[in-house]
């Protein structure tokens, strides 16, 4: 190549310091501190109403086996887990869409 | 000068005291900006807003700019700029050239397709001679 054509061609010039930080699209994919803490009350809220039902139900004597008392405590802490897992979702998009609006 | 004290109906001096305020509000900023950025200061440009220095650790030279739209910002040479890959950043530095030029009256011919660092140069070598492109 023509030496001339080289240097007219070569790009130099000026540019920013490039950002070291993680860009706001990588912040927001990490789940956010606030919305752990939630969870676990979520969990926990869930899981003492299902104690407290299960333990009701024994008075009652609705269930007098054993077994099905711990069943029945199972059963509502999945559904707490599961309840808590729809709750962390719709967090977490909140959450997504927010910072979004803000950058 | 006249035309924006006749538009605001205030006097010629009124106007000339509030840009020369402006422009030593600007100069303090950039200089603070410099120090900052462990520059030297090499020339300082109020009207253009703008500041050339020197980065001794860097061994490079450097350029802050002010733009009403974007504020400040720091710029070193680069000898090979196609070494940054960010497209990211670099559509950002784009933009902010585009804004920067339009603000001063500077027109570009093909600046969307030119490389950032190019368009720089050619920007900030019509706004401050020194700079060459």
């Amino acid at each position: 190549m023509n030496p001339l054509r080289y240097l007219e061609k070569r790009i130099r010039g000026w540019l920013p310091k490039e950002p070291q930080t993680p860009s706001p699209q990588l912040e927001i994919t990490r789940k956010p501190p606030k919305t752990r803490t939630q969870v676990w009350i979520v969990i926990f809220i869930m899981g003492f109403a299902s104690g407290l039902l299960g333990a009701y139900s024994a008075s009652f004597d609705i269930f007098s086996r054993l077994g099905i008392y711990v069943w029945l405590i199972l059963i509502c802490l999945v559904l707490s887990i599961v309840a808590a897992a729809i709750y962390v979702r719709k967090k977490v998009s909140e959450e997504r869409q927010r910072m979004r609006r803000e950058v | 000068m006249a035309s924006i004290a006749g538009k605001l109906r205030t006097t010629r001096q009124f106007v000339n005291q509030t840009k020369l305020a402006a422009e030593a509000k600007l100069s303090t900023t950039l200089l603070e900006v410099a120090q900052a950025n462990d520059l030297q200061v090499t020339r300082l440009y109020p009207e253009q807003a703008i500041l050339l220095g020197y980065h001794p650790a860097l061994k490079r030279k450097a350029i802050i700019t002010y733009s009403t739209r974007h504020g400040i910002k720091v710029w070193y040479w680069h000898n090979n700029p196609e070494e940054v890959t960010n497209q990211e950043f670099l559509r950002q530095t784009r933009e902010y050239l585009l804004d920067l030029a339009k603000e001063r009256g500077i027109e570009v011919e093909g600046a969307a397709d030119m490389h950032p660092a190019k368009l720089a140069s050619i920007i900030f070598s019509k706004l401050v001679p020194r700079v060459k492109s």
